[in-house]
């Protein structure tokens, strides 16, 4: 008699819980002996001999109770002798296919799963004709059904068989056909092991155990990225990129695919495992649907993205540094956040105390307005120049609190302040102004006169080093009331800096008509272009997924990588989705992104691991063809749990009750 | 009870007794005590105890018709200037008494909890020890029955001598030796032989007294106590035990059975052990034990028995002076 799982045996140590508990009960025990012990006893004084002799054999029936347990969990099978005449059927083969989406890595037509079926076609028509196979499928659609196939009806079932989404939980699916009739048969797997560690580690105690097993590795290996969370701003775009990888990804070639745009782009993701990755793109997108791609990895279904981008006067985020409650009648940032309300539709304006705002926040905004900032920290300054490289608007108001700057601040690098205050007999004015500039586009039709009324008490001179400066407007000493600082030679990222902090005590400025004419053609400059994304509803492949919408009638989707999966909705709503990929809805000719089918979250994050079991393709099947007939006795053993298991029922049931029963 | 002024000295000189059993710090608190049992006895030498007979003494008892025998030494003249007829003063007698201490020395009796340094064995063997010299001291004669299992291992006849003393706390004191004990267990307790044994005897009018925890079946003696007791026989009752047993004095019996931790407790005798949780069984010990020592006194109630109970962490010559105490 052997044994399927020996490893099992390694229980057998449990046997010592049934006997430490009887020796712990001993030597715990103190012994007394008490002359009025007779008033202890019940009716039927027994001595303890008796009822230690009892104890052992309880303790006894339990030491074999577990020991025959854990023998029964070890399978114990009987081989049947060698030199009983061989068996004359024919020779079986159980060939198992991985068609899960791990499968699915490759170029092309080379993908691992098409490597795999070539190879178990190879090796079914290696073996000899009468030979009798069994095709699994891993994961398999609906039971597995038990069915021996010719060689050319196996050939048959693996041309027929197709790449799956699902997750091969191989171990799982080897141990149930091993647990079977299979034992005696011959069962070769085709996969790429791609399974978590424990898969591995199971798969290699199968091996070990002896059965009659052969495992083909056609897997690829390589860096594992997944992509999510796409979102289109102007001029530049952010998407989530994930690695399966511990370490991370170093550079991540991304690929932007838009109508007829097909750009590329390239992403760090610096040893983390997830990132938010801000690409920017230096136009704005054509509408309709696009896609974010990664290079081809052992898991395909999320490496693309499919996002909506539509053309929409949508929400912009204007994000004001500064408390709108300054003073009597509102600080500095109330007259703009005031003005900018009142220009633009769709603007949402968010003002924050100094320095309040998250990297979150930025994120989310368009425009950052500055007013008078104070000095920042390093990483703030960072984060706000990576956020103007990105393609988001800083228009910067400079104050008395710009005296404080280094000259090394990243914001404006080399540049020197100095303060301008004047009385209210003698306002500085504005005495100059390029209403040419489409910066300035709204004071077009202004007129000198007008313009030279506008005036304030004290301002800022900034001088900045180097060319590239664009002066908007000019006040009467010379200082420049608007500076338009382009930070690429292309233009495209400027910075807008006002010499002025608009507040009540400022003059007039503030309240001058054409502060928010002003206001608004700046703010029409930042916020002009309206591109919004529309993320599609993400459904989990393989579950019931309920989309956004009044429920109605079934709705048509076709879609999926291939693009040619077909699916309906119920009335309620409901879709269960297998393909991963886009699904469309097509109404006049105009198709209509609705959903996006992801795999599920386990499979994305299955790791890649390095397989080392892996033997050549066998050629034909081992010439005894006579495999070992195993016979299980599990249930025996178990038959013999349940015996001692009454037997010790009885025993104990045969005590007497209550507090004058002796304790064991 | 009267008062002695002189300490009179019985047997050997005292460091030629047994150690242990009779301190001269308890002879000193001894002293003085006389032990008056309020039965008449019937004895032949004179004593302390009322005899059963008329007889010479200073205590006027009764008048009496003259008969011819009669001492003209007692005529009443007075009387006879009254009534004219001879009338015979009677006095009381006093008298000694024959004591029999009937001494359990079974394994029940050799435990001590810790609460006390005495077992049961010693402290009774103590007890005998003061009752001996107590009695000897007066006159009386003292007797001892050792008991051990079912069987009368040992007996000393009554006498009175002053030397008998020593005698008695000789073999009181081989009764504690543990040479004397035999190995193993000797089984269940009767005092049947030695209460036959005493019935054989035709005591009457004199003093049985029994030390014992009494753990075994009242059949086997209680019958053999009713038959002494109608011939006129005092008998008393010492119910020795350890406060771990039972705890006589104490308030909420919280020193009876004070065991905690999974116990095995072995019966002294029989050698049957329980395993069990002291813990779970305390309450049900407590009622079944304080049923037992009701049984007992309704027992000794019904048939005129005197029953003393004590435990062992008393001092003897306390217990019996509050036994004086209590019949004074």
């Amino acid at each position: 008699m052997t044994l399927e799982r020996p490893e099992f045996l390694l229980a057998l140590i449990l046997v010592a819980l049934p006997a430490a508990t009887y020796l712990s009960r001993y030597v715990r025990s103190r012994k007394e002996p008490f002359p009025a012990a007779s008033f202890l006893f019940g009716r039927d004084t027994r001595p303890l001999d008796r009822l230690r002799s009892k104890q052992i054999l309880v303790t006894l029936i339990r030491v074999c109770l577990v020991a025959l347990l854990v023998v029964a969990f070890a399978r114990p099978v009987s081989e049947s002798d060698s030199s009983a005449p061989a068996d004359t059927g024919p020779e079986r083969a159980i060939i198992l296919l991985d068609v899960s989406a791990s499968m699915s890595a490759g170029k092309d037509a080379r993908t691992a799963f098409a490597a795999a079926r070539a190879g178990a076609a190879e090796y079914v028509s290696g073996v000899g004709e009468s030979a009798l196979f069994e095709v699994h499928l891993c994961p398999s659609v609906g039971p597995a059904a038990t069915q021996w196939l010719s060689r050319d009806l196996a050939l048959a079932r693996l041309a027929s068989a197709r790449q799956g989404w699902g997750d091969c939980q191989l171990t799982r699916t080897l141990e149930r056909l091993l647990a079977a009739a299979y034992t005696s048969a011959r069962i070769v797997v085709f996969s790429d092991f791609s399974g978590d560690e424990r898969d591995q580690r199971s798969l290699d105690r199968l091996v070990g155990s002896g059965h009659r097993l052969e495992l083909v590795d056609v897997g690829s290996r390589g860096d594992n990225l997944g992509l999510s969370s796409p979102l289109v701003k102007a001029g530049r775009l952010s998407v989530v990129v994930e690695s399966h990888q511990a370490g991370g990804a170093g550079p991540v070639p991304l690929t932007l695919k838009c109508g007829d745009l097909v750009e590329q782009r390239e992403a760090k993701l610096e040893g983390r495992r997830r990132e938010v990755v801000e690409v920017s793109l230096g136009r704005d997108l054509p509408g309709g649907t696009c896609s974010l791609s990664l290079p081809q990895d052992a898991y395909t279904e999320d490496n693309t993205v499919w996002f909506e981008v539509v053309r929409s006067r949508a929400t912009r985020v204007v994000l004001v540094e500064g408390a709108e409650t300054g003073g009597a009648a509102g600080g500095p940032a109330f007259f703009v956040a005031a003005a900018i309300r009142a220009a633009r539709e769709n603007v949402a304006v968010i003002t924050l105390g100094q320095p309040e705002f998250s990297f979150g926040e930025l994120a989310m905004a368009d425009v950052l307005v500055l007013i008078d900032p104070l000095p920042m920290p390093p990483y703030l300054e960072r984060g706000i120049a990576r956020f103007v490289e990105t393609g988001g608007r800083l228009w910067l108001l400079a104050g008395s609190n710009l005296a404080y700057w280094k000259p090394d601040s990243l914001l404006l690098p080399g540049a020197q302040y100095r303060s301008c205050v004047t009385v209210e007999e003698q306002p500085f004015r504005v005495e100059w102004m390029d209403r040419e500039d489409k910066w300035l586009a709204g004071m077009s039709e202004v007129t000198d006169a007008a313009i030279s009324g506008w005036a304030s008490l004290r301002h800022t001179a900034v001088s900045l080093p180097g060319p590239g400066a664009r002066v908007l407007a000019r006040f009467s000493d010379g200082v420049p009331a608007f500076v338009r600082l382009p930070l690429e030679a292309g233009g495209g990222k400027d910075v807008l800096l006002w010499s002025i902090v608009p507040d009540s005590a400022n003059g007039n400025f503030a309240f001058h008509p054409l502060f928010p004419i002003a206001v608004a053609s700046f703010a029409d400059r930042f916020t002009a272009p309206a591109l919004a994304t529309t993320l599609p509803a993400i459904c989990s492949a393989g579950r019931k997924c309920t989309l956004p919408g009044e429920p109605g009638a079934p709705v048509a989707f076709k879609g999926g990588m291939s693009g040619k999966e077909r699916l309906h909705s119920t009335s309620a709503g409901d879709v269960v989705c297998r393909e991963p990929g886009p699904y469309f809805t097509s109404s006049g000719g105009v198709r209509k992104l609705v959903f996006s089918c992801v795999a599920n979250h386990r499979e994305r994050h299955l790791r890649s691991l390095d397989v080392t079991v892996g033997t050549a393709v066998a050629t034909e099947l081992p010439p005894s063809s006579a495999p070992p007939q195993h016979r299980s006795h599990a249930h025996l053993f178990l038959a013999g749990v349940v015996l001692l298991l009454l037997f010790e029922l009885v025993l104990i049931a045969g005590r007497r009750p209550a507090s004058r029963e002796p304790i064991r | 009870m009267s008062q002695h002024h002189d300490t009179p000295t019985f047997g050997r000189r005292a460091s030629d007794r047994p150690a242990s059993l009779l301190t001269p710090d308890m002879e000193r608190r001894l002293a003085g005590l006389r032990f008056n049992i309020q039965y008449s006895m019937d004895g032949r030498l004179a004593g302390v105890h009322r005899s059963a007979q008329p007889g010479v003494s200073v205590e006027f008892a009764d008048h009496k018709e003259y008969s011819p025998g009669d001492d003209i030494r007692h005529l009443d003249w007075k009387a006879y200037g009254r009534f004219d007829r001879f009338y015979v003063r009677q006095f009381t007698r006093d008298t000694h008494a024959n004591v029999y201490l009937v001494l359990d020395s079974s394994g029940s009796m050799d435990y001590t909890s810790g609460f006390a340094a005495d077992t049961k064995l010693k402290f009774s063997v103590k007890l005998a020890a003061i009752l001996s010299y107590l009695f000897l001291r007066q006159n009386d004669a003292v007797g001892l029955l050792t008991v051990r299992g079912r069987r009368l291992i040992n007996f000393l006849p009554a006498r009175s001598h002053p030397s008998h003393l020593m005698a008695v706390q000789e073999e009181l004191a081989r009764v504690l030796s543990s040479d004397a004990r035999e190995e193993g267990h000797e089984g269940p307790t009767s005092p049947a032989e030695a209460m036959e044994f005493l019935v054989a005897r035709r005591i009457i009018r004199n003093a049985v007294i029994v030390l014992s925890d009494f753990f075994y079946d009242s059949d086997d003696l209680f019958p053999y106590l009713a038959y002494l007791k109608a011939n006129g026989n005092f008998c008393w009752l010492i119910q020795v035990l350890d406060p771990a047993e039972f705890d006589v004095g104490g308030a909420g019996r919280a020193r009876t059975f004070p065991f905690e931790g999974t116990t095995v407790f072995r019966s002294n005798e029989t050698g049957h052990g329980i395993m069990m949780d002291p813990k779970l069984a305390r309450q049900d010990y407590i009622s079944r034990f304080a049923d037992f020592m009701k049984g007992l006194d309704d027992q000794c109630a019904e048939g005129g028995i005197e029953l003393s109970r004590g435990n062992t962490d008393l001092d003897p010559v306390e217990f019996v002076l509050k036994y004086l105490l209590e019949k004074r």
